[in-house]
């Protein structure tokens, strides 16, 4: 690229370099998180989860009969009176205590966790973005009202006012994401966000849009909000897994108005009393509780992946 | 003597501690006599017996402190059999009075002394009612109080009166039935005068005086029951130890095949002889210890730390309302020196419908959706016996009370059966389908039901369903509770809108939280459901006066408990004429038709119940029997149970 | 200085007093009431669950209940518990808080104690197979599975190996002619642990003229022996000394379990903050005064590192409650945790709203501590 003459650069349309500069970042981006050596692992694990995930309706629209495979309503009448199975030919990871596949409940279950998690996250960085930025830029009675709402939210410990919310209203899976992006949006990472806007806002080239009377708004979506993005990514793979592992609590105390989940599966295994029996039984609560610590496993390791991309110092010396 | 020594090292503790440390821990180890280590999963809440028996009456409560207080009569496990206890005999016959009040007397044994030594008299008696019948302001004390005490205190009671030391007359303004004397009044705690009359004074004297008195924390109160209180540690343990002056002490009761009883107390010099005495064989004689010089009750949180600890030997049993689920069964019953076992259960959990709205009002609706309830295959195919099916308002464990010809539904039908029976019945009512149901190749793999359109074309499944008067029929709520609270009745809320929608009923499961179900249906505002799923545990299985209370339409307001809304005056009349039975043998035909009525009319279905698996280590604790209905919990504390280590 | 506290001080009361009305009208917003609680028994007359609705303050106008409400706490009463009826619930909070106080802070420092050198190490070590490895074993034990985590403790020391007993905090046969309640035990117990850790601070201020690193490191550490020594000789001579033992027997694992899952969030915390120091002018200035590694990793950049887990350790306080729930539960740790987790399950509204009123409170006074700490930690803050 270093060979160009200006004049070459003056001719390509703006949107063109944007997007080579944007190809060229993402392939630097790209070797740093590769180099992190654990980003990598996570995604790969990511994919595992993905691939169950679409797995499932394919399989149960070919060779499992949703009679005996369904997750919620499957039941399988060849082994009456043996269930909870041990793993079979016919199911892979054995039945639980009312007859149903382990392995299919498994699989549709990464759906919810995938759906639940993701939504969370997008929901918490999107408002703790915009907020974030707001109140850096504009600053005064804004960011009073906004830090100190922050600072309210972060009083209220999530899982126990969770229990408390479900009282008031149930908590479906799309309930408890929204809930939970929105708390963690007003509550913490709004003041993270905040405070590196604030650093964003003092840089010469913000004083230099204004100066060419660009607008608050366009300063704010242009200039502040693309570069605390990085930032956002990070904050959004922390909270996947602060999604999935509070689901998985609640979860377990019975607390979600939920048909199946990871939580939802152990849940039923404590409750029918096989939980406690480590020789035994294992596949009622071995596999839920390896897919929850892993998958938040991969999301926080993507996540730190990602630390090494976004925070400059922290690269290698 | 084991309890004086331990009364004795308390007092020490206070004068020199540090040398009663070392004697306390060795005691720990050898010196303590029989303990029996139970577990239990909630803690106390109080050991005040007004709280317990008000506004703290939950079951952990019970199974810690029930065996402190003495009642003048007792429901004697393991047959629930109406016994004299702190009585003499059984209560005279009413007798009316010139007032128009009727009154009847109970004797008292003679020489049966608190455990601070004072002889036990009518005055004690007296004092108990004496408090629950004291008008404050808002009402009578017992009432206020709240709880349990309110059946112990009728409206119809007016008076307790001393007749002589060991004498006691109970006047009522008419002739009481036996809910409200055999089984009511009769069955009151009896706490003593000398203790209580001052904290009860003090508590009048105050601005709120009910609050006052369940505030007063007793110390070395005395009782009559054959445990006592010792020390309570908030969420680690309680301890009861033996009452070594306890009456009954030594005191056989003895069961005859002929439903005679015979008592025997040596002690006492009392014999007592009831319903025939002895007839025909010995069927079971306990004799009374206690026999346990302290009971340790432990605090867990959660049962599979209680199941391990039972594996391990640290506890000998655990006491829980709802018994052990099955994964829990099958790892004690591998487990060297546990035994297990397995009683009916006293309760039901069941369906209601809201008969205030369509078209739960419309009896022929109730029918197809009893119809379409498999109780069998969930019971026998999903949950593999851990459930018994249930069809009558009074559950068949208790044979003297349970009408075993009731109207069963879709008996023994197969699916396919079941779906046409249920058509059949809501289109004879007058409920039509756009496309209407049939079942197609029934009985095999491929079984379907699909919709016929009226013009004979076929469809996928049954749509449109239509109301008698040609409105569709609106989304209906079945709420349930979810698999979080009771995995059982969440299984059955799903099947349930499985087996409705495969017909076209938009019965939608709403499995939720126990307590929002509970506020939908007792709203403020009236009864806010169409349809719900809970359960129900039932009180004194000699005496089944929930009839009265679920279903008669006296108790059809807002907060009460005939929850569907049920009115049926011949029922209204039965269920009358059972609360003023005289006798038992009065009540019961009348208990039978009840059950026919109810079962007719579907204002519950009754669907099931699982029976109460208990485990006990066979090394450490020695029951007097294990059969009982409700299982040994429900008859906890017991004074014939020995400890073996 | 002072401007700042009292700034600060009428900033926690303005957040306080928002964060008691949201609490409040979250609950008013809550369906049904106590008396729900008896419906288990129907031979219960209306009048009497009217009466008792009376006597729970539950028929007064909402407004009513608010502002006796808030009074009542700025007053320091939280109410009556309607489970615990007639005790006050704040005598059921002083009951708890010691349990749950004392796990969560020695649990807590045991995380730091691992988390602390482990993070600084692993920053030291960047990019090397051992840093690979480390993080991600605490990323493992940060993320895993709690209730699982603990059931498997229970399984493996209490019921495989027999070390421990499988739940409460006591042994009942043991305590039967206490001559001191638990209670009381454990604030004593909090009382020994927290002069114990001034006892250390004071040790390391004590010898650090002392010049020569070894026979420094010796005195500290010959210091500390001496601490704990004349603390055990105390509980020794006091007589309570097995029942202490008795209650830190049965917290070995509950703090295990608490130790185990948050040591990986300090010492992740830990590393990224060395990592960040590391790039600063200061230390590039110490390094080139010619000072060993060591001396510039532990005495230069660890102490300014240590800033963002002083702000970990204040914002986990406010998870005392909602961590313990799980933990409690699983070791029967009757503790603010459950207690919190009961009240909501029995619809014991003014229990439930007093734990989170009181999780509150503590959580503010910590924002504050916090602040202050940033300022002794880093001479660079000036309030």
């Amino acid at each position: 690229m270093t060979d160009r003459t200006p004049a070459q650069y003056a001719i390509t349309p703006l949107w063109k370099m944007r997007l080579r500069l944007l190809a060229r970042t993402s392939r630097q981006n790209w070797s740093l998180f590769w180099e992190s050596r654990i980003g990598p692992v996570g995604l790969l694990i990511i994919g595992l989860f993905l691939l169950a995930m679409v797995a499932h309706p394919i399989l149960i629209s070919t060779v499992w009969e949703p009679r005996v495979y369904d997750p919620v309503m499957g039941f399988d009448r060849a082994l009456i009176g043996r269930h909870p199975a041990p793993p079979s030919w016919s199911h892979p990871l054995g039945t639980d205590p009312i007859g149903r596949d382990v392995l299919s409940q498994l699989m549709w279950s990464a759906r919810s966790a995938f759906a639940l998690g993701v939504t969370a996250a997008v929901i918490s960085v999107v408002i703790g973005t915009l907020i974030g930025a707001v109140c850096a830029y504009f600053g005064g009675v804004v960011d009073v009202v906004f830090m100190r709402l922050a600072d309210l939210v972060m009083l209220f410990p999530f899982i126990a006012l969770l229990m408390v919310l479900r009282s008031v209203l149930p908590l479906t899976l799309i309930r408890l994401a929204l809930i939970l992006g929105a708390l963690s949006g007003l509550g913490g990472i709004t003041i993270v966000l905040k405070s590196q806007a604030l650093t964003v806002k003092v840089k010469p080239y913000i004083e230099a849009a204004r100066v060419a009377g660009g607008g608050s708004w366009h300063i704010i979506r242009r200039h502040i909000i693309p570069n605390i993005m990085p930032l956002t990514f990070l904050y959004m793979m922390f909270n996947v897994t602060a999604a999935i592992f509070t689901e998985a609590v609640l979860s377990f105390f019975g607390f979600l108005d939920i048909r199946m989940s990871w939580g939802v599966m152990i849940n039923t295994a404590q409750q029918a009393g096989y939980l406690g029996a480590f020789g035994h039984y294992w596949w009622l609560w071995a596999p839920a509780g390896a897919a929850i610590t892993l998958l938040c496993f991969a999301f926080y390791l993507v996540g730190r992946g990602l630390d090494a991309v976004v925070n400059p110092r922290l690269r290698r010396r | 003597m084991r309890n004086r020594n331990l009364m004795k090292g308390r007092k020490e503790a206070s004068m020199r501690r540090s040398v009663v440390v070392a004697a306390v821990v060795l005691m720990g180890v050898v010196g303590l006599g029989q303990v029996l280590d139970v577990g239990i999963f909630e803690d106390l809440t109080t050991t005040n017996i007004w709280a317990r028996i008000g506004p703290d009456a939950t079951v952990w409560n019970t199974y810690v402190s029930g065996g402190q207080h003495g009642g003048l009569y007792v429901s004697a496990a393991p047959y629930w059999t109406f016994v004299p206890s702190l009585a003499a005999d059984f209560p005279s016959d009413f007798v009316e009075n010139a007032d128009g009040t009727w009154t009847a007397t109970v004797e008292l044994r003679a020489g049966i002394k608190w455990t601070d030594g004072t002889p036990f008299t009518a005055d004690d008696v007296v004092f108990t009612y004496n408090v629950l019948l004291t008008e404050i302001g808002g009402g009578r004390f017992g009432i206020l109080l709240g709880g349990n005490w309110p059946s112990y205190v009728p409206d119809a009671l007016v008076a307790v009166e001393k007749v002589n030391d060991l004498t006691v007359a109970f006047v009522y303004s008419m002739e009481p039935g036996l809910g409200e004397w055999t089984f009511g009044a009769l069955f009151s705690p009896i706490v003593q005068k000398a203790y209580w009359e001052p904290h009860f004074q003090a508590a009048l004297g105050t601005d709120d005086p009910t609050r006052n008195l369940l505030r007063v924390t007793p110390t070395g109160e005395p009782i009559l029951g054959g445990y006592q209180f010792v020390q309570w540690q908030p969420g680690a343990f309680a301890q009861m130890n033996k009452n070594p002056t306890y009456y009954g002490t030594g005191e056989t009761l003895t069961f005859y095949e002929g439903g005679g009883f015979t008592i025997a107390n040596p002690k006492l010099g009392f014999d007592l002889e009831g319903y025939g005495g002895v007839t025909g064989k010995l069927d079971l004689s306990l004799t009374e210890g206690p026999y346990v010089d302290s009971i340790l009750y432990s605090v867990f949180l959660n049962q599979d730390a209680a199941v391990l600890a039972l594996q391990g030997g640290q506890i000998a049993t655990f006491l829980n309302p709802l018994g052990l689920a099955s994964g829990f069964q099958q790892r004690l019953a591998a487990t060297p020196n546990v035994q297990i076992v397995s009683n009916p259960p006293w309760g039901f959990r069941y369906m209601a419908f809201n008969m205030r709205r369509a078209p739960m009002d419309n009896a022929a609706f109730r029918h197809a959706v009893a119809t379409l309830i498999d109780r069998e295959f969930l019971a026998e195919g999903v949950f593999q016996g851990i459930i018994v099916s249930m069809y009558s308002a009074v559950p068949d464990s208790n044979p003297f009370w349970h009408n075993p010809n009731v109207t069963i539904y879709g008996e023994g039908m197969t699916r396919a059966q079941r779906v046409e029976e249920a058509v059949r019945i809501l289109k004879e009512a007058g409920f039509s389908w756009d496309a209407e149901p049939k079942v197609v190749f029934p009985g095999t793999g491929n079984q379907a039901v699909i919709g016929v359109l009226p013009d004979g074309r076929e469809v996928a499944a049954p749509r449109g369903f239509k109301l008698p008067d040609g409105t569709y029929c609106p989304e209906l709520e079945l709420l349930a509770p979810s698999a979080g609270y009771d995995p059982l009745r969440a299984t059955f809320g799903l099947y349930i809108e499985q087996w409705a929608r495969e017909i076209g009923l938009p019965i939608r499961a709403n499995l939720t939280g126990f307590n929002v179900i509970v506020d939908k249906v007792w709203a403020l505002d009236g009864f806010n459901y169409d349809m719900y799923i809970l359960g129900w545990s039932l009180g004194n299985p000699a005496f089944p006066d929930y009839l009265y209370y679920f279903w008669h339409s006296d108790m059809d307001f807002i907060d009460g408990w005939n929850t569907p809304g049920y009115h049926n005056d011949e029922f209204d009349q039965l269920a009358s004429e059972f609360l003023a039975a005289q006798s038992v043998d009065e009540a019961r035909p009348l208990v039978f038709r009840m059950q026919e009525i109810l079962a007719d009319d579907v204002p519950y279905i009754i669907l099931f119940d699982s029976p109460i698996v208990e485990a006990f280590r066979t090394d450490m604790i020695q029951l007097p029997y294990t059969e009982v209905l409700g299982g040994v919990q429900f008859v906890w504390p017991l004074t014939t149970v020995r400890a073996l280590k | 200085m002072l401007r700042f506290v009292g700034g600060r001080l009428v900033q926690i009361a303005i957040t306080f007093f928002l964060f008691l009305t949201v609490v409040f009208f979250l609950f008013q917003a809550m369906p049904g009431d106590y008396t729900k609680q008896f419906i288990m028994n129907p031979r219960i007359p209306p009048a009497a669950r009217e009466a008792l609705k009376v006597r729970l303050g539950l028929t007064d106008s909402v407004w009513g209940q608010y502002v006796n409400y808030v009074r009542n706490v700025f007053t320091g009463n939280l109410g009556l518990s309607f489970e615990h009826y007639p005790r006050e619930v704040w005598d059921v909070i002083k009951e708890r808080l010691p349990r749950t106080a004392i796990l969560f802070l020695v649990a807590s420092v045991m995380a730091f104690v691992w988390g602390f050198p482990l993070g600084r190490y692993i920053a030291w070590k960047r990019g090397q197979t051992l840093d690979y490895t480390i993080t991600v074993a605490g990323v493992l034990f940060y993320t895993i599975f709690t209730p699982l985590l603990a059931l498997m403790l229970l399984f493996v020391f209490a019921n495989q190996l027999g070390w421990f007993r499988t739940g409460g905090f006591l042994t009942p046969r043991l305590w039967l002619t206490p001559p001191s309640s638990p209670q009381s035990i454990f604030i004593w117990l909090a009382a020994t642990l927290a002069g114990l850790g001034t006892w250390a601070v004071l040790a390391r201020f004590a010898t650090r003229r002392i010049g020569h690193p070894r026979p420094r490191r010796l005195a500290q550490r010959g210091l500390v022996v001496v601490g704990v020594g004349l603390a055990g000789l105390g509980w020794w001579a006091s007589g309570l000394g097995p029942f202490a033992w008795d209650i830190v027997w049965h917290m070995f694992l509950p703090v295990l379990a608490v130790t185990l899952i948050a040591f990986g969030g300090d010492m992740l915390l830990m590393r990224d903050s060395m990592l960040e120091v590391i790039r600063e002018d200061y230390i590039t200035t110490a390094k080139a005064k010619g000072l060993p590694d060591k001396v510039v990793r532990d005495r230069h950049a660890a102490r300014t590192a240590l800033l963002p887990l002083v702000t970990s350790f204040t914002l986990s306080i406010g998870f005392v409650v909602s961590g313990g729930i799980v933990t409690e539960t699983m070791f029967s740790w009757k503790g603010m945790g459950l207690t919190y987790l009961n009240a909501l399950l029995i619809q014991d509204y003014p229990m439930a709203m007093g734990c989170l009123i009181f999780t509150g409170i503590l959580v503010l006074v910590a924002h504050l501590v916090a602040d202050l700490l940033y300022a002794v930690l880093d001479p660079r803050i000036v309030y």
